[in-house]
């Protein structure tokens, strides 16, 4: 068990520094927080812009870093040699793929946790806006802070990494995420306390947020089996194939990649069950052991 | 006889993508290794030295014969456990830093925290890289990242070290220092098969030597059999160096 540990953790570590993934998920904090910000104040809409383009921001973005950084990865390990070293110790090659999968998903996950909470903070501010407008007929009150809080998200954490790379030697990409993460998580619980401490009807805002998990959960199934694809995909073939493949691919799964149903039911007041995203999460299951499978099949056949 | 390595009539020949063969890498070689031996792998560029120890390593898979280590297929995992493997290229992930790379060949040898933190303080300091241990080893020198596949190759304390080209491109100083290693690696019983086209580097760590001329077995025997010029012998083996037609050429 220690030996797949250790190649999921180095390749949690290596889609963690690649700036690949910050890049990504930087971009998705931006197009919630810009779209978001044009939407309300353009055409005064509710927060509906805002949870609709979390879901959209978290899915594409969160599926282009699993895609891209699975194949630059085991890309990159074939050309440098670093899989010819792994494979000459006693491990399995589906053992292999299984663990380089894990460290890689679980990276995506972590980078793309800021995204969450960012985009849960922008829903809040909008929503806790409109209810206070409603409330009070006043402008909104914590639709500026959350604005704020999400482009502190932003902004803080490139610096923080910058700082942490030029002072201390640390890896810039890995220190900004674990900042992101920290900055974005701290954002929205002080967003939370802020909403409440201005008597705002915190129920609401609560049920619309809890609303939201479940629906994000859903995301996440179909990113995994993109992710188990494209390195199955680049076990064999270039990285402009594979991401051909991955795209041919993506193209026939999208209808249940559409995230417009589940932006639907949470429009109509509705929730997606837990259990709903647990049974797409075991759906998703015998399609990423069987791209693990193939690519431990592909890693078999090949000369090294 | 207790044989380490033993390796029986294989060959390879390296396909495209159509699968129409492209090189006859290795044809149907045969030899065998004792426990506790430095045997040497000899050939010139392109005789199949890389090949033969991908395929010992169940790197490459050969299209016939048979290759066993310790009595198994190298194919399978339980043979890989006993076998370290330094290439020819340092091989290593640039992100990481040296204590990082030791201890993620540590957790693939399945050591335990304690065992690992142990050995790679050792290893570190064997090989003169403490100072460095936390600098990724992207921004090493050749002879520093070579020092790190050295003991990456080390930390599971192998049976079988299996060495391509170990001495490739080392300054003087180095390659006496890897010489030396080896030396003391066989004496403490653990056996070494290393390919060189350095015949000198062979001649002075070299129990035995099998010479590989364009996929096939041209020699094989004890380099105390072979008289005191390894590379007149090896010659003779192999053929004459290519005379380039340079008067020809620059008329």
């Amino acid at each position: 068990m220690r030996r797949y540990r250790s190649i999921a953790r180095a390749a949690a570590l290596e889609t963690l520094s690649d700036p690949l993934g910050l890049l990504l998920s930087v971009s998705a904090m931006a197009v919630i927080v810009l779209a978001s910000v044009f939407h309300i104040h353009q055409f005064g809409e509710s927060w509906r812009m805002a949870r609709d383009a979390t879901l959209s921001s978290i899915l594409v973005f969160m599926a282009l870093d699993a895609v891209f950084s699975s194949i630059r990865a085991v890309r990159g390990e074939i050309e440098s040699g670093t899989l010819q070293m792994a494979l000459s110790h006693s491990v399995s090659r589906f053992g292999y793929c299984a663990a380089r999968f894990a460290g890689l998903f679980a990276a995506c996950i972590l980078s793309f946790a800021p995204v969450v909470f960012t985009g849960l903070s922008i829903i809040l501010g909008a929503q806790a806006g409109g209810i206070a407008a409603a409330q009070s007929g006043d402008i909104p009150l914590v639709w500026g802070p959350a604005v704020a809080a999400a482009s502190a998200s932003i902004t803080i954490p490139l610096l923080a990494g910058a700082a942490m790379n030029r002072f201390a030697n640390a890896r810039f990409a890995v220190s900004a995420t674990v900042c992101a993460l920290a900055v974005s998580a701290v954002s929205y619980a002080a967003l939370l306390f802020y909403a409440r401490s201005s008597q705002i009807a915190m129920p609401e805002i609560h049920s619309a947020a809890l609303r939201m998990l479940p629906a994000i959960a859903l995301l996440l199934p179909p990113v995994a089996v993109l992710a188990a694809a494209a390195q199955a995909f680049s076990f064999r073939f270039g990285e402009n194939a594979s991401a051909t493949l991955c795209g041919v691919f993506c193209i026939a799964m999208l209808p249940a990649l559409g995230n417009h149903y589940l932006s639907e039911t949470l429009a109509e007041g509705g929730s997606v069950p837990w259990g709903y995203a647990g049974l797409a999460a075991a759906a998703s299951v015998p399609f990423v052991l069987a791209f693990l499978a193939a690519g431990a099949a592909l890693l078999e056949a090949k000369d090294m | 006889m207790e044989y380490a390595l033993a390796v029986d009539n294989v060959r390879k020949t390296y396909r495209d993508f159509w699968m129409r063969p492209t090189v006859h890498a290795v044809k149907g070689v045969s030899f065998s290794v004792r426990a506790g031996e430095v045997f040497g792998l000899l050939g010139p560029n392109g005789s199949g030295k890389s090949t033969t120890i991908k395929m010992i390593l169940g790197l490459v898979r050969p299209d016939g014969g048979s290759i066993s280590v310790f009595g198994r297929s190298p194919r399978t995992v339980e043979a890989r456990r006993s076998v370290g493997y330094l290439p020819e290229l340092s091989y290593m992930h640039p992100f990481l830093t040296a204590r990082e790379t030791l201890s993620y060949y540590a957790g693939l040898c399945d050591l335990d925290r304690k065992t690992a933190r142990m050995r790679i303080a050792q290893l570190l300091e064997m090989t003169g890289l403490q100072d460095a241990a936390d600098r990724p080893v992207g921004g090493y020198s050749k002879g520093m990242a070579r020092r790190v596949a050295m003991a990456s190759a080390l930390v599971g304390k192998p049976g079988l070290l299996v060495m391509d080209e170990p001495t490739s491109g080392l300054d003087p100083v180095s390659t006496s220092e890897v010489k030396t290693l080896v030396k003391t690696l066989s004496a403490a019983g653990m056996t070494i098969v290393m390919s060189s086209h350095l015949l000198a580097d062979a001649q002075d760590v070299c129990d035995t030597v099998v010479i590989l001329n364009r996929g096939e077995k041209a020699a094989e025997g004890r380099i105390a059999d072979m008289g005191s010029s390894l590379e007149e012998y090896f010659l003779a083996k192999v053929g004459d160096a290519r005379n380039f037609k340079v008067a020809e050429f620059l008329a």
